[in-house]
Parts: C-alpha cells; structure tokens; sequence
C-alpha cells in the first residue's frame, strides 16, 4: 500500500510542477477536485447557467466581555450564592428552632425552662440572620444583573466576502481512487 | 420576583415561634416568653389579662397554725407498708414560715426494705422549697434531694427522702422555703406544694 501511494505522491507532485496554473489554484479548504474546478472555472457559468457573482455575507455576533468584567460579575454572582446559603442556613435553623418551640393550643405539655427560653432566642437570632443573609444575597444578586447590563459589550457585524482566495496559497489534495487515496501538494518555486 | 419576594416572606413567617396561650408551664422565677405572663396559681404562661394573682388551696389553713415543732400537724402513728399523707396539697404565703408535720413510728415493719419515702412537688415558678426530715430531738435525719424525672414537663420540681424509721421515734416534716432559692426579688416568695409520705416495705 505504501509502495503504491509513493509513486502517486510523486506523480501529483510532478504535475503541480508542470502545470502552474494548478498550484496557484484558490484554496477554500474543500475537495482537490472542487478545488480544481472552482480554479478553472472561476469565471464560467455554474450548473444552472447563472454566473458567478461575489456575494458579501454579513451577520451580527455578540462581542465577548473581558476576563476583568467575568471576574467582577462571577465574583458578585458567588457573593450572591454565599449569601444566600447564609441566609439559608439560618432560615432553616430558625425554622428547627421555632417548629420544636411551638404548640398552637391546648392544654400545657412542657415548661418554659431557661433552654427553652434560649431555643426562643436562637429561632429569632437565627431569623433575623436569616433576613440579613437573604438581603445581602439578594442585592449582590441585583448587583450581578446591574453588572451584567452594565458590561453589555454590544453586538459587532462581521461581513465575509466571496471572494477567490489568494492565489498564493496552496491546496492540499487528498483524492480518493480504488483502493486508497492520493495525497498531494503543490509548491511554487 | 414579585412570586419570590412572596415566597421569601412566607417562609420567614414559619421562623417565629408560635406560642399558644396556656400551652407552657411556667419556668423558675415566672419565666415565660415576652408576650406571655405567668399565672401563678395555675403556674401556666397566659395572657397578660387573664393573670390573677396567687391564691392558696382551698382549705390550706385548716391545719394552722404549724409554723413550728411545737404544733405541727400530727399525722399519728406510721403503719407498715401504708400511706401516712398521699398528694396533701398545701401552701406557704408570703410571709409565713415553715409547715410542719408529725408522726411516729412505733411498729417493727418486716420486709426486703423497709423505708420512709417522703416525697413533695411544688411548681418552679415560684420560690424554691426545701424538705427535711427531724428526729425528737430537732436533729435533722434527712434532707429532701432532687428527684424530678428527666422527662418531667409538668412545671413542677420534686424533692425526695428515703431513709429507714427508728422504731420508737417522733419524726417531724419541716417543708420551707430554700433560703437560696430565686424569689423573683421577693416577688414570688410563695408557693404551693403536694406532699407524700409512705412507708413501703420494700423496694428503693
């Protein structure tokens, strides 16, 4: 198999040589075989009898903010996260305290001891830890949004032309046949 | 963030202790949570409105005066395995002294353990008592120590005596105030209690 692609290479090689036109040929990255026909018949008719003409391609890409502004509102935003589970680590501990501390009605089934007095004092220290937590999240939370619209970097409008490649570039063929390939490649001297 | 903000303040809302009237004892020195107050009769936390003021048992001071040894209560003569006083519910006022009972064991009990088992309960909230146990002599034989139950949710304390009888011997029950205890600033130096005494045979 490596014998028989050696002498195809070569072969390839020999004809870029000999035939200039070839090698200087537009390279769009497709097929050697497109990339031949696109060569020779740049200025032909395609298929359906319309001609060839360059078309601009525009469209609209949002444009990427900067490693300083990811920074900033990832750092608001794990503010915000540290916050809330703050504030959600005290709600929930307030809640323990005041669902063991509470009973609606009835008749009295426990003493309001000194422990329970200072599990009445957690449930409320725990609640307004809570609120300040939850407060502190959320205006980070706000503050995340603010930097986000603030940091908008806008849209940027990149236009391709249809234009031939440059002919100094050189394409790479691979060209299929029976039983392998035949790659090949151009140089100009 | 309407629907959040909404969320946010109904769970908080679960985060304050919900606390019914009626629905505690109260703790040592009338301790009830702040929008509460202590009913002292009733040793109950309420309504601020609904507190009356202390009020002895009904028929306390049947017995009085028995302030001191020389005329205590006499409860008569110890019988074995029988109950001398079962839950006499009795009180101190402001201002009284001690509450004194009298007995004496004459008999010669058999069994696995014969002992006196003197128990009283009085409510927490009010000033803390203290029991004794005095021989004829004024000697005091026994001093009531804690024995309230871990899971007692009752509001009350107990005090506990046990201790063989002396055959032959006069035994009083002094119940007064623990001169340490936490009066509330000499706001609630009163208290009500009910108090046993038994003689079992056997048993701790």
């Amino acid at each position: 198999m490596r014998l028989a692609i050696v002498p195809s290479v070569v072969c390839v090689v020999l004809l870029a040589l000999a035939r200039p036109s070839l090698a200087q040929s537009p390279s769009n990255e497709q097929s050697p075989l497109q990339t031949f026909n696109a060569s020779a018949n740049a200025d032909q008719p395609d298929y359906f009898g319309k001609k060839s003409v360059p078309q601009k391609v525009s469209f609209r890409q949002a444009k990427p903010r900067t490693r300083r502004q990811h920074i900033i509102i990832a750092s608001l935003f794990g503010g915000a996260l540290a916050f809330g589970g703050i504030g959600l680590y005290f709600h929930l501990d307030s809640r323990d305290a005041s669902n063991t501390l509470s009973i609606a009605g009835g008749e009295p089934i426990r003493t309001y001891d000194r422990a329970a007095d200072s599990l009445r004092d957690r449930a409320f220290r725990s609640r307004t830890l809570a609120i300040v937590g939850y407060s502190i999240g959320g205006a980070f939370i706000a503050a995340t949004i603010a930097a986000m619209s603030m940091t908008q970097p806008g849209d940027e409008i990149i236009s391709i032309d249809d234009e031939p490649a440059p002919k100094n570039t050189v394409p790479v063929s691979v060209v299929p046949v029976r039983g392998g390939a035949v790659v090949g490649k151009a140089w100009s001297f | 963030m309407r629907l959040l903000a909404t969320a946010l303040i109904l769970a908080l809302a679960a985060c304050t202790p919900e606390i019914g009237t009626g629905t505690y004892f109260c703790g040592p020195e009338r301790l009830c949570p702040p929008e509460l107050s202590c009913d002292d009769t009733s040793y109950t936390c309420i309504a601020p409105s609904s507190v009356d003021p202390f009020v002895c048992p009904e028929g306390f001071d049947d017995t009085e005066p028995d302030d001191e040894m020389s005329t205590a209560q006499d409860l008569g003569e110890l019988d074995c395995g029988l109950n001398l006083l079962q839950a006499a519910n009795s009180c101190l006022q402001a201002g009284s002294g001690a509450d004194y009972y009298t007995f004496t064991y004459n008999g010669n009990c058999q069994g696995a353990n014969p002992h006196l088992a003197i128990q009283m309960r009085y409510p927490i909230a009010l000033v803390p008592l203290q029991l004794e146990l005095i021989d004829g002599n004024g000697t005091v034989v026994a001093t009531g120590d804690y024995c309230t139950q871990s899971n007692d949710s009752s509001g009350r304390e107990s005090l506990c005596i046990d201790t063989p009888p002396v055959t032959g011997t006069t035994y009083f029950v002094k119940v007064s105030r623990d001169p340490d205890g936490p009066d509330c600033d000499g706001d609630c130096d009163f208290n009500q209690y009910l108090l046993n005494i038994a003689f079992p045979l056997a048993g701790s």
